[in-house]
């Protein structure tokens, strides 16, 4: 999925197995939209005590996130 | 959708009239009703409703749901209905649309001489609901069980309110509500939905992170099914868990989104602000525009009861929401029935767990990923080891757990491998305890994908990281005849070679792989046992 488009390989074998290839494809930038809500809440809930370097609101903080996992 | 949706309400009601119509014609003849289902004659599509001892338990659609057979057609009875077809009912079957009694009498089910009551354990009575499974309906419920339930409702959309969304009855809910005032007697559960102000499905769902955060922090426990839908946990005043659903949506480009069968045009004011309507002698918030509201839930029948309803939600929508949404609870039921089924068996530690042991004799930090009932995190713990059990499945090591609950040296912590905060966080709690660490993984990976074996070890990687401590993962390699893949609940095997490729991929090395047959039998099953390390990134 990386890399540039290239118009010959999108182009070659029949309607059929581009357009399964482009729904794959689609279905997996689909999925990016939850990965980078996970990481920007990471980020946003976690980071900001590690780089305050606060050993003891960060044990806390870590302990908060994961205590509502499901 | 659409065009339903611009049909005026006396072009519902005509359309609804003439379905009903259609039904009342011709009432199907009942040919046996046996252990494998009930058998009727006749062609035209309806409803049936089936009641043991005057309690309906079931219903379908004689077309739908029906298989053709020799000179009529069979409903077959659900799966979790048939333990129980053992010993007498009295049968009552019922055309919903016209209640017209179809048939009444005694049935004999099988050898059983008893009568047969659906109830749970408990003896409560169950129903089958539109989703096939068992459970406890409203209908069997009466006043005084209804309140704790509308309290529980009032609460959650008061705690929502207070996260900062606005809550409405949605589904089943607002349709018992704005048709008959009620609870829909065939349901089970409640749902509620909110339409959120952000438009990127990204914001919308680091919304539902922090709405999940907030309800955790007001008390609630709360389970998680996608990125925009979770179940909020509410013990009743008659001690029953009841989960109320809380399906998240919002707008982009005139179209409405609500998790997890909604995606059409529609208006937001539509739905804001909200209007109400009464529930249980309650008023609950509901859309603005009730019939438009219902109608892209149900289609434009939404008047007319059917317990046996089934969304016709369209591939592309679920394709949608599927790629948005889901994918965090894949393989999570099965493991479920996995533990379930062996909850008698009896577990002992694990071969990873010695070689682990005699590998690092100075181990201070045990770490199991897919600990399962945590007979190796206990077994790690008394040989005075701090030991983590780390799971998705809790139901699995909530015994342990509780055994080993004023233990210092034992936790166990929810951990999905399919979901990325998990696979961040929980790393980085671990990575703090004392080294060396080590980690295990037994028969895990077969199960997962691509992207949970990566995120597999991209955890391990982060726990051991800074310690002599390496990954010790055993799989199964080879599928033999001796059911040892039913027996560890793995299903199937996985290539060397691909676990070989990905341990590469993630930055690691191979430092022993070991192939063996897990008994003398000639069939055997062969299992992989690998150790793992990553060599720290030379810094320039």
């Amino acid at each position: 999925m990386f890399g540039r488009w290239n118009p010959r390989r999108a182009g070659s074998g029949d309607l059929e197995s581009r357009v399964a290839a482009l729904e794959a494809a689609v279905q997996e930038n689909r999925a990016l939209n939850v990965r980078l809500a996970e990481l920007t809440d990471v980020v946003t809930e976690l980071l900001l005590p590690v780089a305050a370097r606060d050993e003891d609101k960060l044990e806390e903080i870590l302990a908060k996130y994961r205590g509502d996992f499901s | 959708m659409t065009r339903s949706a611009r049909r005026s309400p006396v072009d519902i009601l005509r359309a609804v009239k003439s379905l009903t119509a259609l039904r009342l014609r011709g009432a199907p003849e009942v040919r046996a009703i046996d252990v494998d289902g009930v058998h009727l004659t006749g062609r035209r599509e309806r409803l049936v409703d089936v009641a043991f001892g005057g309690r309906r338990i079931w219903s379908f659609w004689l077309q739908r749901d029906g298989e053709e057979e020799d000179g009529g057609r069979v409903a077959r009875w659900p799966k979790p209905l048939r333990p129980f077809l053992d010993g007498v009912a009295e049968v009552t079957l019922t055309d919903a649309a016209s209640g017209e009694e179809i048939f009444s009498g005694p049935v004999h089910f099988a050898s059983g001489t008893d009568p047969i009551e659906v109830v749970n354990p408990a003896g409560r009575p169950l129903a089958i609901d539109k989703s096939l499974k068992l459970v406890e309906t409203f209908d069997t419920r009466d006043a005084a069980q209804v309140e704790p339930l509308l309290d529980a409702i009032d609460e959650v959309l008061g705690a929502l309110r207070a996260a900062g969304v606005q809550p409405f009855l949605a589904y089943g809910t607002a349709l018992g509500a704005i048709r008959d005032g009620g609870l829909i007697g065939h349901d089970s559960d409640a749902d509620l939905g909110y339409v959120s102000d952000r438009d990127h499905p990204v914001d919308v769902i680091r919304e539902s992170f922090r709405l999940q955060r907030t309800m955790t922090d007001m008390g609630y426990r709360v389970t998680r099914y996608s990125a925009i839908a979770f179940k909020v946990h509410v013990e009743e005043s008659d001690g029953l868990d009841r989960g109320l659903d809380v399906f998240g949506g919002f707008m982009r480009d005139g179209i409405l989104y609500l998790m997890g069968e909604i995606a059409v045009p529609f208006q937001r004011s539509w739905i804001y602000p909200l209007g109400s309507a009464t529930l249980e002698g309650r008023t609950f918030p509901v859309p603005a525009d009730q019939d438009k509201f219902l109608t892209v839930t149900y289609g434009p029948g939404w008047r007319v009861p059917d317990p046996a309803y089934k969304f016709t939600t369209p591939a592309s929508t679920i394709e949608l929401f599927n790629g948005w949404f889901r994918g965090m609870r894949t393989g999570r039921a099965g493991w479920h029935g996995y533990f379930k089924r062996t909850a008698a068996h009896t577990v002992r530690e694990s071969a990873v767990a010695h070689q682990v042991a005699e590998r690092h004799p100075d181990l201070a930090t045990y770490v199991d990923i897919g600990c399962g009932r945590g007979a190796d995190v206990a077994w790690f713990a008394d040989r005075g080891v701090r030991a983590v059990g780390l799971d998705f499945q809790p139901y699995a090591y909530g015994p342990e757990a509780e055994r080993r609950a004023d233990d210092p040296r034992v936790s166990f912590q929810l951990f999905n491998l399919l979901e990325l905060r998990h696979v961040l966080a929980v790393p980085a709690w671990v990575a703090r305890m004392p080294g060396p660490r080590a980690v295990g993984c037994v028969h895990v990976i077969e199960r997962l994908g691509r992207r949970g074996r990566l995120n597999m070890l991209r955890s391990a990687r982060m726990m051991v990281a800074g310690t002599s401590g390496a990954l010790h993962l055993q799989f199964l390699s080879e599928r033999g005849r001796d059911g040892y893949a039913r027996r560890t609940g793995v299903r199937q095997a996985l290539g060397v070679d691909v676990v070989r490729a990905e341990v590469a991929e993630s930055g690691g090395r191979v430092l022993e792989c070991v192939e063996e047959a897990v008994s003398g039998n000639p069939e055997s099953s062969r299992v992989c046992r690998m150790v793992i390390d990553w060599p720290p990134v030379k810094q320039d």
